[in-house]
């Protein structure tokens, strides 16, 4: 019996191609799909670099303040930067 | 020989499109006939491009040339070779589809829908046949611009996401571009011709960031993998007539430039480079096939069923053989008929029950039976069946890749299996099986008009398929002019 059940379900042949083959090539085209082109190519690449875009603009946004004495004290920390690797230049 | 055919090419879509515009979209019926005759006058007059062609000769045919910015040497200088000139004629055939496509469909501003079109198609007509670099850039530009509008305002619910991020990718793209125009301008001593770039000798490094300019260009056009994620979004919220344009003329336009520019101006670097494009147009061919394979929509399927195809016509460009060449050429010719009627398809399914999803139909044969019948033509088409035109190309560039290595040439080949396998198992889970959803069995089948534009791509696609010989024969004197340059070095 368990010979007619084999040779009944053709040596199992059918199922083992769905199961591997075809359920295979589904899975690793569905890994492809949401890990490669949505969360590789789209989340980090594309949209990626325009988060590190808004993230780096919103921090230099908060330099700009529009206090004159903030952007004084920058300047004269400029000065004294650039004062002390003029008299220390060799 | 002078009648300016080009020029009529460019000019009659797009100052025909004016007067659609004034009729205003109230007047739908008036409309609608005068950019059928607008679209069948325009590409009326491109049939003297093919009838009148020198098969012989492998130089630029029906040259016009006009000083446009004398200062600068800039030119309005037109002309067709043998692989320029079948995508005139391709383009100015399907915006003929297309104006019939958006005949009752299009229900808000179909006056300017008509209009985006044939200006589109005039602009798509200037970039193959544009023979002075800047000119050939400022079509380039122009044509985002209609097909932006097009996403933009005639699109789905995602329409805004999807129109920036295809008019951000490919602006990028070209903007390198302009770059390694500009160089190739001020190293040519001043001169804006194509040709004359093709015959300037450059070194080593400068051809290698030259072409790296264009691909980074082209590449997004193609799209080839890694840039090609835009094209997926852009076709589903795409309205059908602006599908079929991006797949059968838009893609066409990155393949060209490869041929146009980057190989003929950077014949050492491209031979160089070649292994990293077959690498890439290998990963498109493979990663796409299976990431096609698991869609749920059937637009995003074709969509990327596209780019996997459009990965075997870059992969033919790089192996340097007349059979690769020749073979992607064709190729693109039919991938512009094939996926042009898929999105038809698609297209005529989705007005009828607003939904692209695979899962929503099942059964549709039995209320549409002519219509299966076509869409089952054209999925065999897609797969690459012979005496469909999908084989002629395929077959080609698979032999070219054989002779070229085995295994590229096999790799290349996986792509028949898979392309078999997410199509046909589409084509089943849509078309065949019992009725599930009611809204199918409601299904009308497709009328007059629907039935004309199906089968005039029907027979493009058989006669094609059967006899390519007609469009080899245009191609083949200046592919072969194109490989003696390419093989001779400039360095």
């Amino acid at each position: 019996m368990p010979l007619y059940t084999l040779l009944d379900n053709k040596y199992y042949f059918d199922k083992f191609n769905a199961v591997v083959f075809a359920g295979g090539a589904r899975l690793l085209g569905r890994g492809l799909w949401k890990g490669g082109d949505q969360a590789l190519i789209d989340g980090f690449m594309v949209n990626g670099s325009a988060h590190v875009v808004g993230w780096f603009a919103g921090l230099v946004k908060k330099l700009q303040t529009g206090y004159i004495y903030q952007y004084a004290f920058g300047m004269i920390l400029g000065v004294a930067a650039f004062l002390t690797y003029w008299f220390n230049r060799i | 020989m002078n009648a300016n055919f080009l020029s009529l090419a460019i000019w009659v879509p797009i100052l025909g499109a004016i007067p659609v515009l004034l009729l205003g979209s109230e007047r739908r019926f008036l409309v609608r006939w005068l950019a059928l005759t607008v679209a069948l006058a325009g590409f009326a007059v491109t049939l003297p491009l093919y009838i009148g062609f020198d098969t012989t000769q492998a130089g630029m045919q029906f040259v016009e040339q006009i000083p446009w910015v004398p200062r600068f040497n800039l030119q309005y200088l037109l002309g067709v070779d043998g692989i320029s000139m079948p995508f005139v004629l391709l383009n100015s055939f399907i915006t003929v589809i297309v104006v019939l496509a958006g005949w009752k469909v299009i229900e808000k501003k179909q006056a300017q829908y008509m209009a985006a079109f044939l200006i589109m198609s005039g602009l798509m007509n200037g970039i193959f046949s544009a023979l002075d670099g800047i000119l050939f850039y400022v079509f380039f530009e122009a044509s985002l611009i209609p097909m932006y509008l097009i996403i933009g305002v005639w699109g789905g619910p995602k329409r805004v996401y999807a129109a920036i991020k295809f008019f951000l990718y490919t602006l990028l793209g070209s903007l390198l571009m302009l770059v390694a125009l500009i160089w190739l301008f001020l190293a040519s001593g001043g001169s804006a011709n194509i040709l004359d770039w093709h015959q300037l000798p450059l070194g080593m490094t400068p051809q290698i960031l030259i072409f790296i300019a264009f691909l980074v260009s082209f590449a997004v056009k193609v799209p080839m993998w890694p840039v090609h994620t835009w094209l997926p979004d852009a076709h589903v919220e795409a309205p059908t007539g602006g599908s079929v344009v991006l797949a059968a003329i838009a893609l066409k336009l990155g393949a060209y430039g490869f041929v146009r520019f980057s190989l003929p101006i950077a014949p050492d670097a491209s031979h160089y480079l070649a292994p990293l494009m077959i690498a890439l147009s290998l990963t498109a061919v493979i990663y796409i096939g299976f990431v096609a394979l698991v869609q749920t929509d059937m637009k995003k399927l074709v969509a990327y069923s596209s780019i996997s195809h459009m990965g075997f016509v870059t992969l033919g460009f790089f192996i340097f053989s007349p059979l690769g060449i020749e073979g992607s050429l064709v190729q693109m010719i039919s991938h512009g008929f094939i996926s042009a009627a898929m999105f038809l398809c698609i297209g005529i399914m989705y007005d009828r029950m607003h939904s692209r999803q695979i899962a929503d139909y099942g059964g549709v044969v039995n209320t549409m039976p002519r219509f299966a019948a076509f869409f089952m033509l054209f999925s065999m088409a897609n797969v690459g069946l012979p005496a469909t035109s999908g084989f002629v190309g395929e077959f080609m560039v698979i032999l070219g890749a054989v002779k070229f290595n085995f295994w590229v040439g096999m790799a290349a080949a996986v792509t028949l299996v898979l392309g078999a396998a997410y199509t046909l198992w589409m084509y089943k889970r849509v078309v065949f099986g019992p009725i599930t959803n009611p809204h199918v069995a409601d299904l009308s089948d497709i009328g007059f008009r629907e039935f004309l534009i199906l089968a005039l791509l029907a027979v493009c696609v058989l006669a094609m398929g059967l006899y390519p010989y007609p469009f080899t024969e245009v191609m083949h004197a200046s592919v072969d002019n194109l490989l003696k340059h390419v093989a001779a070095s400039k360095l």
